[in-house]
């Protein structure tokens, strides 16, 4: 009896949220930052920065009610670093764009009224790291006067190495946001995201060499469309 | 509302788990700098973690790194139990945990501190190269008594007895390891030979002792001294002079059997005289960043030729052997890249790498001290031919083959010389 109460009640929670359930779909697009976590230490000339890029993504959002639905992203997101030398080594520099596809699947939170929305966003992401460009100097071995120092500009797609690199991301991810409803189904939506990278680049080896993660944040804007159901 | 809440909370509680699972930051230490330790095993760590972070051939070499940690570290672990170890062991136990790595520039110096103190047969200290230990499985192995600048000067002084038209035939020494000589032979071909890439140092020195005037005492070690820099200037001047003044000299035989290495910057010296483009030897990459596999792309390795050249319109020849060695192996791809260029001998040791000497410069490279407990000499930079192959380990191919025969060497008869000046004649 009991269990049969538990199920009728459990249905009748499915049917009602249903009923009120619908599907969103959009384009968001803008800036991101991606810092590069990498211990250098005792290299006291060699600095590692990170890199801005560009982030583009298309949202697909269930939500089961007015505040709470889970959405997942294909997300393209450019991350990279800089790498420089300073003192007699200034000429040597540089710097790398990483292109990733990122899916993040996420519990998402809304609150506010009929025009003004506000998103909180929580959740995992996995990642693939597609692409891979270097650009930058590195002095070579001879120059043309006995007593130069000869630079070489290199600007190239970098092969992938399955020793070095490691193509497989995943991590946690955030994002609060804001939304306007210009229509009754069409939002303009303006946020703020972080991927916080948990595998190491890097497929790495044991003992003294550092792992490295990128942390990447992105403001982007765009719009979002809502299937009303009922 | 109330299970937004608890939603929300659940998942920042799991949120802020998860965010603890990168790995720790670790405490890096510098290769050259990881000289303190008590144990074999300690001992073999530094050695192993240097190793890791140095080495420049790592994605090219067949070495499993992280496999020889796992197999050796535990053998060493058994030596810290005892009260001595015996150099042989550790040696044995280096020997294998390098056994295959390809850099032949490699120099591992070991000093061992659990030696037995009474043990008057230990000698307490190991070296090892991979490199001069993979030649001796090649099937032309030959000791590196023979061939060389000082027994083609042999072979120029009995043509010179025979009354042969050399001409110009001058030695020098800078009384330790350089040993330069030149001839000019049928008037058109200098023939230039030279035991290391050192003339960048040992020249100048040379000159200045000259230049300080000569010594009264004939008697003299300064007199002694004096006589043999002159030689040394008088042998070399002569050599450039030819190359570059004497419009006869269509030709060239530059030997570098038995020729270690040295600067790069000699090759201005030699090819450098004799060209007036720069020669694309091949490309080199460096260490650029502390990881395992963080190297440069490809850079384009180029030799420059001197301020003062002159492009030689005849044949230019090397002759090279299996004791040819670093910068002697990239003057020999350098000759193999040329039109008008001929390499004679054998393959040669397959140590291209280039050496900076310095980990500061690229965080790579040499690491330990030489006063010990341990020292590495390695390569900062790989080197690949122009046609994409790394023949570190391997060695660059003559176009004309020969072989090492000890009657020859013994009789004082250097076939391979008379190979060379049989070839810039005939062109065969």
């Amino acid at each position: 009896m009991l269990l049969k109460r538990v199920f009728l009640t459990f249905s009748l929670a499915i049917v009602a949220i249903a009923a009120n359930a619908q599907w969103s779909v959009g384009v968001l697009a803008g800036y991101d930052y991606n810092l590069y976590d990498y211990a250098k230490g005792y290299a006291y000339d060699l600095r590692y920065d990170g890199r801005a890029g560009l982030d583009f993504t298309v949202p697909v959002q269930y939500n089961f009610n007015q505040w709470f639905g889970l959405r997942a992203d294909i997300d393209y997101v450019q991350k990279g670093h800089k790498m420089h030398r300073s003192g007699t080594h200034e000429g040597t520099y540089t710097n790398t764009r990483d292109h990733y596809l990122n899916l993040p699947i996420v519990a998402s939170f809304s609150f506010g009224g009929n025009k003004i929305r506000g998103y909180l966003n929580l959740g995992g992401y996995m990642g693939f790291w597609a692409v891979s460009s270097i650009e930058g100097q590195a002095r070579l071995a001879m120059a043309p006067d006995i007593d130069d120092t000869q630079y070489y500009y290199f600007n190239e797609k970098l092969d992938f190495d399955s020793k070095r690199d490691n193509r497989f991301d995943a991590g946690l991810t955030g994002s609060i946001g804001l939304g306007y409803y210009f229509k009754h189904n069409v939002e303009f939506r303006a946020e703020g995201l972080c991927y916080y990278s948990l595998i190491d680049t890097g497929s790495g080896s044991k003992n003294n060499i550092a792992p490295r993660y990128n942390t990447t944040f992105a403001l982007r804007v765009g719009c979002i469309y809502h299937f009303i159901t009922k | 509302m109330k299970t937004t809440k608890i939603l929300l909370i659940s998942l920042l509680a799991v949120i802020a788990t998860l965010s603890s699972c990168r790995k720790d930051e670790i405490d890096l230490l510098r290769p050259d700098e990881m000289l303190s330790y008590t144990t074999p095993s300690q001992q073999f760590n530094s050695i192993w973690c240097s190793m890791n972070q140095s080495y420049v051939f790592w994605d090219i070499d067949p070495t499993d790194w992280d496999a020889v940690y796992d197999e050796y570290y535990p053998k060493f672990k058994e030596l810290d139990k005892q009260e001595y170890v015996a150099t042989k062991d550790l040696e044995a136990l280096y020997s294998g945990a390098f056994k295959t790595i390809i850099d032949h520039h490699l120099l591992i110096e070991v000093f061992n501190q659990w030696a037995d103190p009474n043990d008057s047969d230990d000698p307490g200290k190991l070296a090892f190269s991979p490199g001069n230990n993979e030649i001796q499985t090649r099937d032309y192995y030959h000791d590196c008594y023979g061939y060389g600048v000082w027994f083609a000067t042999s072979q120029l002084s009995k043509l010179v007895e025979q009354g042969a038209n050399i001409t110009d035939f001058q030695k020098g020494w800078d009384g330790e390891n350089f040993y330069f000589a030149t001839a000019l032979i049928n008037d058109e071909t200098v023939y230039v030979g030279f035991s290391g890439f050192n003339i960048f140092t040992s020249l100048p020195q040379a000159e200045e002792i000259v230049n300080a005037g000569e010594p009264e005492d004939e008697e003299s070690e300064e007199y002694e001294i004096y006589e043999r820099s002159k030689n040394l200037v008088d042998a070399f001047n002569t050599y450039k002079d030819n190359i570059l003044y004497n419009p006869n000299v269509k030709n060239a035989i530059i030997d570098v059997r038995g020729n270690g290495g040295g600067y790069l910057v000699d090759e201005y010296f030699i090819l450098g005289l004799m060209v007036d483009q720069p020669i694309l030897a091949g490309y080199s990459r460096l260490k650029q960043g502390l990881g395992k596999y963080d190297y440069t792309p490809w850079l384009p390795h180029f030799f420059y030729p001197n301020e003062e050249c002159r492009r030689l319109e005849g044949k230019i020849v090397l002759l090279a052997d299996l004791y040819s060695v670093s910068m002697a192996e990239m003057t020999t791809l350098l000759v193999k890249n040329l039109p008008n260029g001929c390499v004679i001998g054998e393959r040669t040791f397959g140590g291209q790498g280039v050496l900076e000497g310095d980990f500061s410069e690229n965080y790579t490279g040499t690491f330990g001290s030489r006063e010990g407990p341990h020292f590495g000499y390695l390569c900062d930079r790989c080197v690949k031919t122009v046609d994409g192959k790394v023949l570190e380990g391997i060695g660059a191919s003559p176009d004309i083959a020969m072989s090492y025969n000890l009657e020859e060497i013994v009789d004082d008869n250097d076939s391979w010389l008379m190979r060379a000046i049989e070839y810039i004649s005939t062109g065969k």
